[in-house]
C-alpha cells in the first residue's frame, strides 16, 4: 500500500481557512432542532443584532449543535481564554441583554436569573463522550471544524496501513454492536457481507439507517447535526472494508435540518476529495446518496428500508437469507446505524481496545461476551434533566436517572422506566440497579434499543401507557402479517375495555396470549417486540391491572371511566373558579358557597382540579 | 450402440437422457423424450439410464414466430 | 440439472430429498404432508403474510417457528407440521382473522378444523361480508409478478390496509385479464362485465387463465419469452445449423454468440409488459431503451429501440455481421423508415454475395463497399433506401426487382442471381436455413403470402425428429399446420402463446406437437365469443375455407399456380462449391445413402450438381403430395369439387378455377 492518504488529509487541514480570531470570549448557540424549538434561533438573532451595536466588542460569535440539555434550551455556551465553556441555561431572546451583562461582569448570573452548568456538573461527570466528542462544540456546517477536530484521520490512517479484512478485524475487536437496537456485532456483519458477495458475485453496498422513529428518541438526529461528518467517515471505513463503492443514508424527511446539515457536509466532503473518485489520492472510491424517508415508523426495520429505498412500499420480508446477502435491490448490503456508524472512526483512530475497555464484559475474542464502548440515550419523561446523555455501558439505571438525570421532578416517586421505545419494555422501581447493556435489558424483558428511555412518576397509569404504545403501533403496523396487524388490534381492544371499567376477569390472560403469539409469529421485530409494552407491564404491574379490572380503580387516577371528581365541601371557599372553567358546565354552586359536580356532565377533565386554589377537587 | 433421432451413438453404462441431450447439443427446451416409446418426464432427464441397444426419440417441439 | 444440490430433510418424521432453496412448504406438498397457507400460491412468489403457515423447525442447534412457504431448505433438518407450539400459534392467527371476517368460508373452514366457533374480542371494525378481502394480497402478486401490471396494490397500513386501485379509479391500463379475481380466495374480486358482450365471458376467461398460469409457471424454464423474447431461437437454431449466415450460405457461426439473447437481455427493459397487447403474459415484445444512435438522421439521439426479434437478429448474421449495436441501430432505422427487417437484411444479403461475386461493384453501387460484415455501408444503404436515393432506390424495390434489374444493367448471370435470390412469390424469405428440411422448403415456396415461415415452421419434425420421413406425412403436416396457423389470422390472434409454452402433460399427449390442450382453450376462446361449440376439426375446417378462397384470389392475381410455388435454390441445397465443401461429410453420406451415387472421385462441382438434381426432384415430389393432400390439381389449383365441398363455390370462382384446369 503505497499510499499517502495521511499527508493528503495534512495538505488538507493546513489548506483550511484559519477564522479564528483572537477574541478573548467565544460565544456560542446550540442550535440544534430542540434549541430552535425552545427560540435558540431568535436568541441568535438578538445576539447578533446586539454584537452589530458595537456595545460589547470583541467577541467571537459562533454556533454549534446541541449541547445534550434538552429541557433548558436555548442553551448559550460561553468561553473565556480558551478556558472550558460555561453554559447558560434558558435563554431565551429577552434574556440576551442579561447574558451580555454577566459577560461584561456588569451583573452576577444570580442577579439576572441565569442558570449557568459547567462540564463539571453532574449531569456532564457521569457521562463519558465518544461519538459526541465534539457535540455543542464544533460548528456541524464547517469541514475545517472537523478536519481540525481530528474528522477522517480514521479513513486516513485505514487507506495507507490497513487491508480491507484488518479494518474488519478491529471492528470485530473492539465489539462494537449494532446501536439502532438488534445489538449485532457490526465487524461480523461487514464479515458476512464480504462472504455473502464473494458467494452470490454481488457488489456490496452501505447503508445508514437515520429512519429513528421510536417516540421519544431522538439520538440519530442530534449525532447527525453534531457532527455529520463522522458518519460520513464512518460510512467510508465501512465502504472500504466490505469492497462498496456506493453508500446510502436512510433518512426520514422528519429531521429537516439533520438532512440540511448533512447534505452539506456531503457536499463538503466531495469538494475536498474525501468523497468522490478516488480517495485522498488512492484507487479507493466511495460516493453517498441520501434517501429520504416518508415517515413510516416500520420504514426503520431493514428489510422494510431497503423495499422503500428501491422506489416500493415499505414492508418487510421474511429475512430467512438476511440482508448482508440478498438486501437493496437484492445485492449484498450492510445496514448500520448512525451511532453505529458515528463510533468507528472513534475506533479506528484510538483503537479497538481503547474502546473494548469501555463497558461491560471481555469482548476481545468475542464481541457477544459484553457491550462495550458507550450508549447515548434521550433520557425523557418525568425526570429533572431531560437530554441527550452518553454513557458507559454498564452503569445502572439509577445512575442514569438520579445522578444524570437529576431525579424525578415535583416532588414524586419514580414509577418505572420505559427503554427500547415501543419495541421495548416498562422496568419497575426494583430493576433501578441492573446495569444498561444489551443483554441485560432483554433478559429483565426490555431491551436497551436505539436508546429512548422515558421515566415516569407515580402518577403514571401503566394500562394507559401500554395502551399509548400499542396505538402508536396500531397505527404504524405495515399490516402485511396476521398477527402483527389483527393482533394489535386484539390488544387494544381489550385494553380498551379495561380502560373504561368493561375489564373481564381473564383478560390479562388473554392479553398474554395474543402477546405471546405476537412474539412468536410476527413476520418482522416489530410485529414480534409488538407486544412487549403490554408484556412487560403485565409482568411488573400485574396488580395494576388486576386493580382495574376487579376493583374498576385507577390507582394513579388517569383512566377517566374509573375516577370521579369531587368537591370537598370543607376546602371549597366557593371562589366559582372551577365552574367557571369547567368546558362541560358540570360545576354548579353560588358563590361563597360549596360548589357541587353533576357526574352525569363530567368529562373528567381534571381542570377543576388544576385550577382550584384550595385543593378543594378530589379524585376517587 | 444406441439410437437417438435416427441417429447412431455410443452406450456406456450410466448414460442418461441428459448426457445424451448435452451429446447431441440440443439446445432448444422444449423435448419430449422417449426410451423405447415410453415417455420420461423432464425432471428426470438426469436420473433416467438408457439402456444398451435402446430407440431414444428425443422429440423438438416448435417455438418462434 | 446434474449438479443441483439436493437436501434430505425429515417432516414430521417422514424423510423427503429436495434441492437446495425449496421451500418447506413446497417439499411437505411433494409427499402429501398438508399445511394450511392462505397467501400463497406456486403462481406467486411467497409473502409469508397471512402466518397460517407455520411449522417448527430443528436445525440441529435450537427449535423455531418458521413460515413454511419461504423458509429455504439449506441444510438437514426436522420439521414439525403440527407441533403443540404451532397449533396453538396457528389458532390464534385464525382467532384473529375470524373475530375480523367471521362470515368468509375459507376461514370458517379453517378455524373449525383449529377448533375455533367464535372470537374471544368483538373486534371493532368486524367486516360481516361473506366476500370480504383477507389482505392476502394475492391479486397485487398476480398482477405484479404474472401479468407484470401494478393495477392494484395495497394502500394504507395497519388496520386501515386495502386492495386498491390508484387513487380508488378505474385504471386504463387494467385489460380485465382476471388474473386477481381468479387467484382471491374469497371472491372479493369481482369482474365486471364485458361491454362486447361475449357468449360466454367466463368460458373465455378460464381458457385464458390457464395460458396465464403455464406462463407463470413454466416460461422460464421453457422458452423465456418474457426474459428474451423470440432472441432466445439465435443461439438454438446456431446449434442445430440453421442460423442463416452470409446470405443462407451457413447454418451457423463462431460469432453467434455476440448477438445472442445473453448479450441482449441485458440490454432489454426488465420487468414490463410489452405494448402488443395489454394484459399478454408472453409479453415477448422486448425494448432497448436509452440506445444512442450512432448515424442516420437521428445521430447522437437516445431512443427506444423496439426489439430486436429473433428475425432481426436472424438478418444480422445473415448479413455476416455480429455486432449488437449494429442490430439495435439498423432495427431502430427500419421501424422508423417503415421498413421490415427481414426484407432489408435478406435483401442486403443478396447485394453482398452479388457484390464478393463481382455481380456489382463500387461503381455500380454507387460508391458502397458492400461486402458480407459490412456493417458502415449496410446502415448507408439502409439510409438511402429511407431516403430512395442512389442504390438504396434499386434495393429498396426488393429481390425479385434487382435479379431482373442486376440481369438487364450488369450483366449478371441470370442463373446465379436467381439460385442466391432469396425470394418466393417476390417475398423475402424469413430468417431460417431450409436445405435440410425438405417439408420446410414446402413450407416458404407453397406459403400464399411469399417466402414466409407463418404457414408452418417443420424443421424439427422434419429434420431432427424424423417424424415426417415420407412425402405424405410432410403433406399432411403442410395441410395442418397451414390451415391451423391461418385460424389465428383469422381471428386476429397472436400464434405464440399456442406452442411457446406448453402445459406440463402435453409430452403425455398424443400429438404434442399440435398442443392439443391449447388447441382445446382456442375452441372454448370461439364458443365464448360466438356462442358456436367447437373442435380441432372444425377449427380447421374454418381456415381450409379461407386459405383454398386466398389460394383462388391468388390465382386470379396471376401468383395461384406451380410455377408460383418455385423457390431458389439455395434454399434447397448447395448452391455452390464452397457451400458444398463447408459441410461435405453431410453431402457425401446423403449421395451415399439418399441418392444411391458413391461419391467416391467425384469433383466437388459433379456432386453439387447431383446433389442439385436430387434434391430438385425431390421438391416435385413434394409439391405432387401437398396438391393432392389439399384437393388441388397437379398444377396448385383448387378443385371444384374441392370448392364445393367447402361452400366457396361462388360463380366467378369457380368460372376461374375451371379456366385453369380446377
Amino acid at each position: 500500500m503505497n499510499t499517502n492518504a495521511i499527508d493528503r488529509l495534512k495538505t488538507l487541514l493546513e489548506s483550511s481557512s484559519d477564522d479564528t480570531n483572537d477574541a478573548p470570549v467565544i460565544l456560542t448557540v446550540h442550535l440544534g432542532t430542540c434549541g430552535i424549538a425552545a427560540g435558540a434561533g431568535k436568541t441568535l438573532e438578538t445576539v447578533k443584532t446586539t454584537l452589530a451595536s458595537g456595545s460589547v466588542q470583541p467577541i467571537e460569535l459562533r454556533s454549534s449543535s446541541c449541547a445534550g440539555l434538552c429541557s433548558y434550551e436555548p442553551m448559550v455556551s460561553v468561553s473565556r481564554n480558551g478556558e472550558r465553556p460555561m453554559m447558560y441555561l434558558d435563554v431565551t431572546e429577552d434574556k440576551v441583554n442579561d447574558l451580555f451583562d454577566c459577560i461584561r461582569g456588569v451583573k452576577t448570573a444570580e442577579e439576572c436569573h441565569l442558570q449557568i452548568i459547567t462540564h463539571d456538573d453532574p449531569f456532564y461527570l457521569k457521562q463519558q463522550t465518544v461519538v459526541f466528542i465534539n457535540r455543542g462544540l464544533i460548528d456541524p456546517e464547517s469541514l475545517d471544524d472537523a478536519l481540525a477536530s481530528g474528522a477522517y484521520k480514521g479513513l486516513a490512517s485505514i487507506l495507507d496501513n490497513m487491508d480491507p479484512a484488518e479494518v474488519i478485524t478491529e471492528i470485530t475487536k473492539s465489539g462494537l454492536r449494532g446501536r439502532g437496537g438488534g445489538g449485532f456485532p457490526a465487524g461480523v456483519k461487514w464479515s458476512s457481507c464480504v462472504s455473502a458477495a464473494e458467494r452470490t458475485e454481488g457488489i456490496p453496498v452501505i447503508v445508514c439507517n437515520a429512519d429513528e422513529g421510536d417516540p421519544g428518541a431522538y439520538m440519530d438526529r442530534s449525532i447527525l447535526e453534531s457532527d455529520p461528518h463522522s458518519i460520513i467517515e464512518g460510512m467510508a471505513i465501512g465502504a472500504y472494508a466490505i469492497g462498496a463503492e456506493e453508500g446510502y443514508i436512510y433518512i426520514r424527511k422528519e429531521y429537516p435540518l439533520a438532512m440540511e446539515i448533512l447534505e452539506n457536509a456531503i457536499r463538503q466532503a466531495r469538494d475536498r476529495n474525501l468523497l468522490g473518485k478516488g480517495l485522498l489520492g488512492t484507487d479507493f472510491s466511495f460516493d453517498l446518496v441520501i434517501h429520504r424517508g416518508a415517515g413510516a415508523f416500520v420504514c426503520g426495520e431493514s428489510s422494510a428500508l431497503m423495499v422503500s429505498m428501491s422506489g416500493m412500499p415499505g414492508e418487510p420480508r421474511s429475512k430467512y437469507i438476511h440482508t448482508v446477502e440478498y438486501g437493496y435491490k437484492g445485492r449484498p448490503t450492510v445496514l448500520n446505524n448512525v451511532e453505529t456508524l458515528a463510533n468507528v472512526p472513534r475506533i479506528i483512530t484510538r483503537g479497538s481496545k481503547w474502546f473494548a475497555s469501555m463497558g461491560t464484559g471481555d469482548v476481545s475474542e468475542n464481541p457477544w461476551n459484553g457491550s462495550s464502548g458507550t450508549k447515548v440515550f434521550s433520557l425523557v419523561g418525568d425526570v429533572k434533566n431531560a437530554g441527550l446523555v452518553e454513557i458507559p455501558m454498564g452503569i445502572t439505571l439509577r445512575e442514569i436517572i438520579y445522578d444524570i438525570g437529576g431525579g424525578i421532578p415535583g416532588g414524586k416517586e419514580f414509577k418505572a422506566v420505559q427503554t427500547g421505545g415501543p419495541s421495548g419494555g416498562v422496568l419497575p422501581a426494583d430493576k433501578l440497579d441492573l446495569p444498561v447493556d444489551f443483554d441485560t435489558l432483554t433478559d429483565a424483558g426490555s431491551m436497551m434499543g436505539s436508546g429512548g428511555m422515558v421515566v415516569m412518576d407515580n402518577e403514571t397509569c401503566m394500562i394507559q401507557i401500554a395502551k399509548y404504545f400499542v396505538d402508536f403501533l396500531k397505527d404504524e403496523s405495515c399490516g402485511k402479517c396476521t398477527p402483527c396487524r389483527e393482533g394489535l388490534v386484539a390488544l387494544g381492544t381489550i385494553l380498551d375495555r379495561i380502560i373504561s371499567g368493561d375489564g373481564r376477569q381473564g383478560d390479562i390472560e388473554l392479553l398474554e396470549e395474543y402477546g405471546q403469539n405476537m412474539c412468536e409469529t410476527s413476520l418482522c421485530a416489530l410485529g414480534q417486540t409488538a407486544a412487549n409494552p403490554v408484556l412487560s407491564t403485565i409482568e411488573y404491574f400485574r396488580d395494576e391491572y388486576e386493580e382495574h379490572i376487579r376493583d374498576g380503580k385507577c390507582g394513579a387516577l388517569k383512566c377517566k371511566a374509573l375516577i370521579e371528581y369531587h368537591i370537598n365541601a370543607e376546602n371549597c371557599t366557593g371562589c366559582t373558579i372551577c365552574a367557571r372553567n369547567c368546558p362541560a358546565d358540570a360545576i354548579r354552586g353560588n358563590l361563597k358557597e360549596p360548589h357541587v359536580i353533576d357526574q352525569e356532565k363530567c368529562i373528567r377533565c381534571g381542570v377543576c382540579r388544576e385550577v382550584c386554589n384550595f385543593n378543594a377537587v378530589e379524585v376517587l | 450402440m444406441i439410437t437417438v433421432n435416427g441417429i447412431t451413438l455410443d452406450w456406456y453404462e450410466g448414460k442418461t437422457v441428459h448426457d445424451v441431450i448435452q451429446e447431441m447439443n440440443y439446445l432448444f427446451p422444449l423435448l419430449i423424450a422417449r426410451i423405447n416409446g415410453k415417455l420420461i418426464p423432464r425432471n428426470k432427464y438426469d436420473s433416467t439410464e438408457i439402456p444398451d441397444e435402446a430407440t431414444v426419440d428425443i422429440i423438438h417441439l416448435m417455438s418462434g414466430g | 440439472m446434474a449438479d443441483r444440490e439436493m437436501i434430505t430433510i425429515e417432516i414430521d418424521g417422514k424423510s423427503v430429498s429436495v434441492e437446495k432453496d425449496t421451500t418447506i412448504l413446497e417439499a411437505a406438498q411433494s409427499i402429501d404432508i398438508y399445511i394450511p397457507a392462505l397467501c400463497s400460491s406456486e403462481l406467486v412468489e411467497p409473502y409469508a403474510a397471512c402466518r397460517l403457515c407455520i411449522v417448527e423447525v430443528d436445525d440441529g442447534r435450537k427449535t423455531k417457528l418458521v413460515t413454511s412457504c419461504n423458509y429455504p431448505v439449506r441444510r438437514p433438518i426436522k420439521v414439525y407440521t403440527s407441533s403443540k407450539k404451532v397449533l396453538r400459534n396457528r389458532k390464534i392467527t385464525l382467532e384473529m382473522m375470524l373475530s375480523r371476517w367471521p362470515n368468509v368460508q375459507v376461514i370458517k373452514d379453517l378455524a373449525k378444523n383449529a377448533g375455533i366457533e367464535k372470537a374471544r374480542y368483538q373486534h371493532p371494525a368486524v367486516d360481516l361480508n361473506p366476500n370480504a378481502c383477507i389482505l392476502c394480497g394475492l391479486c397485487m402478486r398476480i398482477c405484479e409478478q404474472g401479468i407484470w401490471e401494478n393495477i392494484i396494490n395495497f394502500t394504507n397500513r395497519g388496520a386501515e390496509r386495502a386492495v386498491r386501485m390508484p387513487y380508488d379509479s378505474e385504471q386504463p391500463h387494467c385489460v380485465g385479464c382476471g388474473a386477481c379475481a381468479e387467484i382471491c380466495p374469497t371472491g372479493a374480486i369481482t369482474m365486471v362485465d364485458d361491454p362486447n358482450q361475449p357468449y360466454d365471458a367466463e368460458m373465455i376467461r378460464k381458457a385464458g387463465m390457464r395460458i396465464t398460469k403455464e406462463m407463470i409457471k413454466y416460461d422460464e424454464e421453457q422458452c423465456d419469452m418474457r426474459g428474451v423474447g423470440t432472441a432466445h431461437l439465435v443461439e438454438i437454431m446456431d446449434a442445430y445449423d440453421l442460423l442463416p449466415v452470409m446470405n443462407y450460405r451457413y447454418g451457423k457461426h463462431e460469432e453467434t454468440p455476440k448477438i445472442s439473447s445473453d448479450i441482449f437481455r441485458k440490454y432489454f427493459t426488465k420487468g414490463k409488459p410489452d405494448g402488443c397487447w395489454l394484459g399478454c403474459t408472453m409479453a415477448c415484445a422486448k425494448a432497448i431503451e436509452d440506445f444512442e444512435l450512432k448515424t442516420g438522421p437521428y445521430k447522437g439521439e437516445k431512443v427506444l429501440v423496439d426489439g430486436p426479434e429473433y428475425e432481426t437478429l436472424g438478418g444480422s448474421s445473415n448479413m455476416g455481421i455480429f455486432d449488437p449495436y449494429f442490430v439495435a441501430e439498423y432495427n431502430f432505422y427500419c421501424d422508423t423508415y417503415g421498413l421490415d427487417t427481414i426484407s432489408f437484411s435478406t435483401g442486403t444479403s443478396f447485394v453482398m454475395e452479388c457484390y464478393e461475386a463481382g455481380v456489382l461493384d463500387k461503381e455500380k453501387t454507387g460508391g458502397l463497399e458492400i461486402p458480407f460484415g459490412a456493417k458502415d455501408a449496410a446502415l448507408e444503404l439502409l439510409h438511402q433506401i429511407g431516403r430512395g436515393e442512389g442504390f438504396g432506390l434499386i434495393v429498396g424495390k426488393g429481390i425479385r426487382y434487382m435479379k431482373k434489374y442486376f440481369v438487364e444493367n450488369f450483366g449478371a448471370d441470370p442463373d446465379f442471381v436467381f439460385d442466391i435470390g432469396m425470394e418466393a412469390k417476390g417475398m423475402e424469405y424469413s430468417e431460417y436455413v431450409t436445405k435440410e428440411s425438405l417439408a420446410q422448403q414446402g413450407g416458404y415456396g407453397i406459403a400464399l403470402k411469399g417466402a414466409q415461415h407463418d404457414e408452418a415452421w417443420l424443421i424439427f419434425m422434419d429434420m431432427v425428429n424424423k417424424q415426417i420421413p415420407t412425402f405424405e406425412d410432410k403433406a399432411e403436416a403442410l395441410h395442418y399446420f397451414p390451415m391451423w396457423r391461418t385460424w389465428f389470422s383469422l381471428c386476429g390472434l397472436c400464434k405464440l402463446p399456442w406452442n411457446d409454452v406448453e402445459p406440463a402433460d402435453n409430452a403425455e399427449t398424443d400429438e404434442p406437437a399440435k398442443v392439443p390442450a391449447h388447441v382445446q382453450g382456442y375452441c372454448e376462446f370461439f364458443e365464448g365469443v360466438t356462442g358456436k361449440p367447437q373442435t380441432m376439426d372444425s377449427l380447421i375446417r374454418m381456415s381450409e375455407k379461407v386459405y383454398n378462397f386466398q389460394r383462388v384470389f391468388n390465382l386470379k392475381m396471376g401468383f395461384g399456380r406451380r410455377e408460383h410455388d418455385v423457390i431458389p435454390y439455395r434454399s434447397a441445397g448447395p448452391v455452390t462449391v464452397e457451400e458444398y465443401e463447408s459441410r461435405q461429410e453431410r453431402y457425401d453420406t446423403q449421395l451415399r445413402e439418399d441418392v444411391g451415387i458413391d461419391p467416391t472421385g467425384m469433383s466437388s462441382e459433379e456432386k453439387v450438381a447431383a446433389t442439385r438434381k436430387f434434391r430438385e426432384a425431390q421438391y416435385e415430389h413434394l409439391l405432387d403430395a401437398v396438391y393432392k393432400r389439399r384437393g388441388w390439381t397437379n398444377d396448385g389449383v383448387p378443385t371444384v369439387a374441392k370448392l364445393i365441398e367447402l361452400g366457396v363455390d361462388f360463380p366467378d370462382v369457380i368460372e376461374l378455377v375451371k379456366k385453369h384446369g380446377g
